[in-house]
Order: structure tokens, then sequence, then C-alpha cells
């Protein structure tokens, strides 16, 4: 009698535990295939020939990805087989951990201080990870480096991102273009859209619910945020802002935020218009997948997103059913895309910095990071990368160097991710967005809750731009 | 006498080797993360900065209990209790419902189990990208279906509803969860005894008064366990969520635990943690009040 009680606690309990783990659990299983996996590790041939004694001890350098794909990786292989060629003592590992817990993964490896000379580096890890000094400075390897000179001026600005130290060499940006139905324009006889105005006019005369044809594939599910964030900067110019990675804040305006001004908010209601007049309603939970399905399925007549989807399009449409255009305007005459990137880092506790630092360098350099540009459908970081490749000059990925050349239209800008606040923002702002899209809240709650969050952030931890 | 005692004492000693791995191995890797774990919830420790951990006391549960447009907990814990009653209810009546029929054999009977049992078999993540897929309100099967049967005019955002997010989850739930309800209780079902319903029979005893009065208290055991199990787990299980609506939107189908992997993914493992200590704690008290009210392993003497 009561030993069954006492088994039925036992047990509890056990259930009990598996509950603290909760989220980890998920994790767990999938752990396995990070790290015994074959498929996981690509490794490297073990030594490529007989010259140790020319250049020196045996090395070995372990780069971890973290945008995961088998396809990628085996480009990465290939550029590191080709400096296994030449420098015969080095040896590079590439760990693959499975995308979806790559970072977390990436993060409890340099928590622990160990097992990785090279990490990807992502615009949403990159404060993380050198806050707490867990990258090097790649500055004086940089300055020495021959190709410095060619680097893009985006390049530039990403390498210095975080306290004007040189943390990462990114290996290319994911800018986000206009996708739309060039059969369907067409079609209703609409022009090319230009502005954010053009997307909505159109959109609205696309829109027939009951032939479930609409306008525009609206992100309302997680980051949907920085759809609207573009539209204000839109609205209001770059000029206003403190700084391009913290355009949340005013120019001169310690500390004051662009949600105070007017037209913040009527870009706001444009948002919301666009969302109620042009967007299936469900599209409030839209994330990547739906918005790319919408369009690729011929829900929505209008996209916009990373280079990554002209692939996608290219597999599943016709070529004469589509069109990429540039990111559209707003009222202030800019088109203000997030320039999302990511790269290479290299660990602050690595054995061989100046070894792992020169193969950096190698995969950064004109021909490699041209070579893997293409294969990944991202942009390049150096400005010669269309004179190596016609590959961009031409075609879909063309528009990305027509955009490039008219920097004072098309412009940068990005939240500010430097602030620890960031993580908390990232928990509460979509749950906020929704609920005005809904009605819950009406747009001064909105606009004084961002206000008042971001005026707090700046209050509790200073100018970190 | 003395080599009688040093014999003992080698025995004790034996014993204690013996028994050490069954207390160290859940010490070293259940208790201690879990002490450490817990440890967070009062630090504010976020992983965006771990040179800046420092303990804050019960701040992390103050904030989760405030009151402020942003806050969603309320809600949350209000759906949490939505999600278990009525997922628990259907799975348990559903499945109650056809273990009876399947108590008597019959050819194909086994093939039929193992069909009945395939939903538990697959990922909790998978399950919730099909049923995701099947709610989409522009290309979803469902709302196909029911617009065929003319039970729907316009096509509707199952998942971009707040009035509907939540019971969508559910419902895929309840599919999920039917075949554990099933197999256990069809196993308990095989074990009672055929003499009680003949003995029954005789005594001229109706269907509904045999399972009454014979089916349900042969089996009350493992209907009190399995209950017991499922609410912890369908408590402890926001893959559902997680693949379907990630809790939205507007926070309207967010359970607990989905809402503490949300916490987890943003980095702020202080919060997240406190959640989690919260769940322990509402588990640990559910457990308790269960067992006093069913008497559970009282019984049985």
């Amino acid at each position: 009698m009561k030993k069954r009680r006492i088994a039925a606690m036992v047990l509890a309990a056990a259930m009990l535990t598996g509950c603290g783990g909760g989220g980890g659990a998920s994790e767990t299983t999938q752990a396995p295939a990070a790290g015994g996996g074959d498929t996981a590790k690509t490794e490297a041939p073990a030594d490529a020939g007989g010259g140790k004694e020319a250049s020196g001890e045996a090395i070995t350098i372990t780069l971890v990805e973290s945008l995961t794909s088998p396809e990628r990786t085996a480009v990465i292989r290939e550029i590191a087989d080709k400096y296994q060629a030449d420098h015969p003592n080095v040896t590079i590992d590439i760990v693959s951990p499975p995308l979806e817990n790559a970072d977390s993964k990436i993060t409890q490896m340099l928590m622990n201080g160990s097992g990785a000379d090279i990490v990807e580096v992502r615009d949403s890890t990159i404060t993380q990870y050198a806050t707490n000094g867990w990258i090097a400075d790649l500055g004086q390897y940089i300055d020495a480096w021959d190709e410095k000179d060619t680097l893009s001026e985006s390049a530039v600005d990403v390498i210095h991102y975080f306290q004007d130290t040189a943390y990462m060499i990114p290996y290319g940006f994911y800018q986000r273009g206009l996708f739309y139905r060039k059969d369907w324009f067409e079609e209703a006889g609409l022009k090319e859209p230009e502005t954010w105005q053009d997307i909505y006019d159109a959109g609205l005369a696309i829109t027939d619910p009951a032939n479930s044809r609409f306008g525009f594939s609206f992100r309302g599910g997680t980051s949907g945020y920085q759809y609207a964030d573009t539209i204000y900067w839109s609205w209001i110019g770059t000029e206003k802002v403190a700084h391009p990675n913290a355009a949340y804040f005013l120019k001169d305006g310690d500390g004051a935020t662009i949600f105070t001004l007017p037209e913040v908010k009527e870009a706001l209601h444009y948002y919301k218009d666009l969302f109620k007049n042009t967007c299936p309603t469900d599209s409030i939970a839209w994330g990547f997948s739906e918005m790319v399905q919408g369009f690729v399925g011929g829900t929505t007549a209008m996209l916009i997103q990373d280079p990554e989807v002209i692939a996608t399009c290219s597999a599943d449409m016709q070529d004469d059913q589509w069109e990429l255009v540039p990111f559209p305007k707003g009222p202030s005459g800019q088109a203000v895309g997030p320039n999302g990137f990511a790269g290479w880092g290299m660990t602050s506790f690595t054995e061989h910095p100046a070894e792992t630092a020169d193969f950096l360098l190698f995969l950064s350099n004109s021909e490699n990071n041209t070579y893997f540009a293409k294969n990944y459908s991202t942009i390049p970081i150096h400005t010669n990368a269309a004179d190596k490749d016609s590959y961009f000059s031409e075609g879909r990925f063309a528009m990305y160097m027509d955009m490039a050349a008219e920097p004072d239209v098309y412009r940068h800008a990005a939240y500010p991710q430097m602030y620890e606040a960031f993580a908390t923002y990232k928990t509460e702002v979509d749950v906020m967005y929704q609920k005005y899209l809904t009605d819950e809240i009406s747009d001064d709650e909105l606009l004084t809750w961002l206000d008042e969050f971001w005026t707090q952030a700046y209050a509790d931890e200073g100018q970190k731009w | 006498m003395k080599q009688k005692s040093k014999l003992r004492m080698r025995r004790t000693w034996f014993i204690f080797f013996m028994v050490l791995p069954a207390i160290l191995i859940p010490m070293v890797f259940t208790y201690y993360p879990m002490v450490k774990g817990s440890m967070m919830a009062f630090q504010s420790y976020n992983l965006m900065n771990v040179k800046n951990i420092k303990w804050i006391g019960f701040d992390n549960f103050k904030k989760l209990f405030s009151h402020s447009a942003s806050n969603s907990f309320y809600t949350t814990m209000f759906n949490t209790v939505k999600w278990v009653g009525i997922s628990l209810f259907f799975q348990f009546t559903v499945g109650f419902g056809i273990a009876l029929l399947l108590k008597k054999k019959f050819p194909g009977s086994g093939l039929y189990q193992a069909l009945i049992f395939f939903p538990w078999a697959v990922s909790g993540f998978i399950i919730g990208i099909m049923w995701r897929w099947m709610f989409n309100g522009t290309s979803g099967v469902i709302n196909d279906i029911l617009m065929k049967m003319h039970l729907l005019r316009q096509p509707m955002g199952w998942l971009a509803e707040k009035g509907t997010s939540l019971y969508s989850c559910i419902a895929a739930n309840i599919w999920y969860g039917i075949p554990f309800f099933t197999i256990m209780i069809t196993a308990a079902l095989r074990g009672v005894s055929e003499e009680l319903y003949e003995a029954a029979d005789v005594d001229g005893a109706s269907p509904l008064q045999k399972f009454t009065n014979i089916t349900v208290p042969c089996i009350r055991s493992v209907l009190l366990l399995t209950v017991l199990l499922r609410v912890i787990w369908i408590f402890n299980f926001p893959d559902l969520i997680y693949s379907m609506t990630q809790g939205g939107p507007a926070g309207s189908s967010n359970i607990i635990t989905s809402y503490m992997m949300q916490l987890v993914y943003s980095l702020d493992y202080g919060m997240a943690s406190a959640v989690g200590v919260l769940c322990i704690l509402f588990l640990v008290i559910f457990v308790m009040v269960y067992m006093g009210f069913t008497k559970y392993g009282k019984e049985e003497a």
C-alpha cells in the first residue's frame, strides 16, 4: 500500500524534472547529430603533402558554421581544401551543427572557451559574442591585408560594427528586394512598383479575397516588427537617426527615439492599412516560409525578401511570371532596408591566432568570397566582384548592383541590437504589434510603449553605438 | 566476534558501493542541473552579457506578475489551464471509447491497433508543422473541407484569429494524444477477468451496470495513473504550440512552457528559469492535490 504511493511519487518527481529541462529536452535530442554524426563534421584529408618541415608544426583550425546547409558546407570545404594544398601543415575542420540550434551550440563552445578557432558571427549574435569577450580583434591582420582596399563600404562598416573594433569579417549581405508577379501586374495594367504607396495601390487593385488573391506577403509573425521599422525609416529618412545601426534613436537626441515623430505615426497607419486592405488576414501569423509560399504559390502578388528567395522563385515559377526590383521608397525619397550580414570571427581563445587569421583572410579574399557569394546568394564584400564574375552584373542579381550605384537613395538602417535590452524587446515587440493590428491597443499605446522601452534602455545602458 | 563485525563492515561498504551509482547519477545529471538552473531564476542572467550576472532576488518573478501592456503572463496561465483541461478531456473520453471498441479481438485488430498508435510515434514538431499548413487560412485543407461541406462561407485564418488560435492547437493536441489513452486502456481492459462479466450476465446486469461496476473499478489505477501522466505531459508539451503559432497572435495561444521557450531563445535565461521554477511549483501542487483527492494507491490494500 505504502510502496505504491511512494512509487507514484517517485514517478511524478521524475516527470517534474523532465519539466525543468523543458526547452532543453528538444535540444539534447538533437545534440548527438551535431557532435557524433559523420555527416555533421566534414573531416579534412589527414595530410596533404610532405612539406611539414618547411612550414612548421601541424596545426588544426576548427571552423564552426551557423547558417548551415549541405551545399554551403561543400563550398567552404572546397575553399578550405585549396588553402590546405598551399599550407600542408594546416588541417581545417568544419563543424556544422544543425541549423535550428547552431547559434546556441556556438554559444556553448564560446562559453567553454574551447573547440573553435573560427565561428560564424551574425548580425544577431555579434553583440553577444563581442560583449562577452569571446571573439578577438582582427584589426592588425586586416591592416596588413593586401585586399583591404577593395572591400565595399558596407563591408568596412560591418567589420567595425561593434564599438569600432574589427570583431568580424562579413562574407556577404542579405539585402532585401521587392519580388512581384509580373504577369498579374500586366494583366491589371499596373506599373512596376517603386514606392510603398505603389505597393499599396497595386495591392488594393489586385486583392480579391473571393479568389484568394492578395497584394502583399505580410510578415505578422516572428520578427514582423522589422518590416514596420523599414517603413518608418523610409518615411523619416536616415539623416534623422543617430546611427544606421541604432536607428531607433534620433540624432543628437540624447536618447530620444523616433517613435515620437509624427511621420512615424503616419507610417504606422500605412503599415496597418497595408495589412488590413491588401494582405490575407492570417498573414498576421506568417513567418518566412508562409511569406515565400504565399508568393510562390500564387496567393500574393508582392514579397519583400532576401536574395536567397531568388533560387526558390526560379525553381517554382516561370521566368516571365516574376520580377525582382529595388527596395521600395518612402515619402522621404529614400528606400531604407536592413542590410543583414553574417561573417567569420576569430575566437579570443584560439591557440594559433596568426594561422587562423591567415585562413580567415583567405576565405574572405575577393576570389573566394565572390565564389562563395555566387553559390550562396549573398551580396559579395569586394567591390570588384562583378569583374571577377559576370553573374553579379547580369540577370536577377544585377538589381543589387543598381541599388548599390545609388547610395543616396538606397540606404541601410537597423534596430539597436547592441543593447542588452534587445533580448527582452524581441520577446515582447511582436506581441505588441499583433495587438495593434488586431485593434486591441491604439497607435498611441504602441508608440508610447516603443518610446518608453528604448528611452529606458538608453537610460540604463547609455549610448552604445 | 571481531571477524563477524569486520564482515558486516565489508558488507555495508559493498552495499554502499553498489548503491552509489544510483545516487550519484541522478544527483549529477538531474538534481545538480535542476538546482543550478533554478538559481538563475533569482539572477539577472542574460546571455547577451555574461559578465554582468548578478543576484536580484525575486525581481524576475515580480516582472512576470506585473501588470503592463506588454505582459501576457496572466493570459498565458489561463491558456495553460484551457490547454490542459480541454485536451485531456477529449483525449481521455475518445481514447477510452476507442479502447472499449477494441476490447474484443477481431480479425485485423492488431493491425488496427498499430494504425491507431501512429500519431503517438511522430515528433511533436512535425505534427505541429503538419497542422499549421492544414489550418492555413489561404491554402489549408481544413478550410477547404469545411467550405465544401457548406459549414463555412469564407476561408478562415484559424491560427491568425485570437479567438481560434489556441483551440486550433488544442484540436491538434487531441488528435495527437488519443492513441496514448487507447493503448493504455486497451491493455488494462484485456486484463480484466472475463469471469466477472459472466457472473454479471448471470445476475442480469445491464451493459451500463457492467461498465460502472466492473470495468471502471478494475482499471481504476490505470485510469488514475494515465490521467496524472498526461496532465504533466500536456503541460510540458510546448512543441505543438511553438511550431503552429509560436504563441501568437498577440500571445493569445501561449502556454507557460511555450512562453518559457521564447524566453530561452531571447537569451534571457533568468526570466526563463523563473518561469521554469513556477512550472515545477504548479505541477507539484497539482500532483499533491490530485493524489489527495483521488486517494491514489490507498484503495488497493
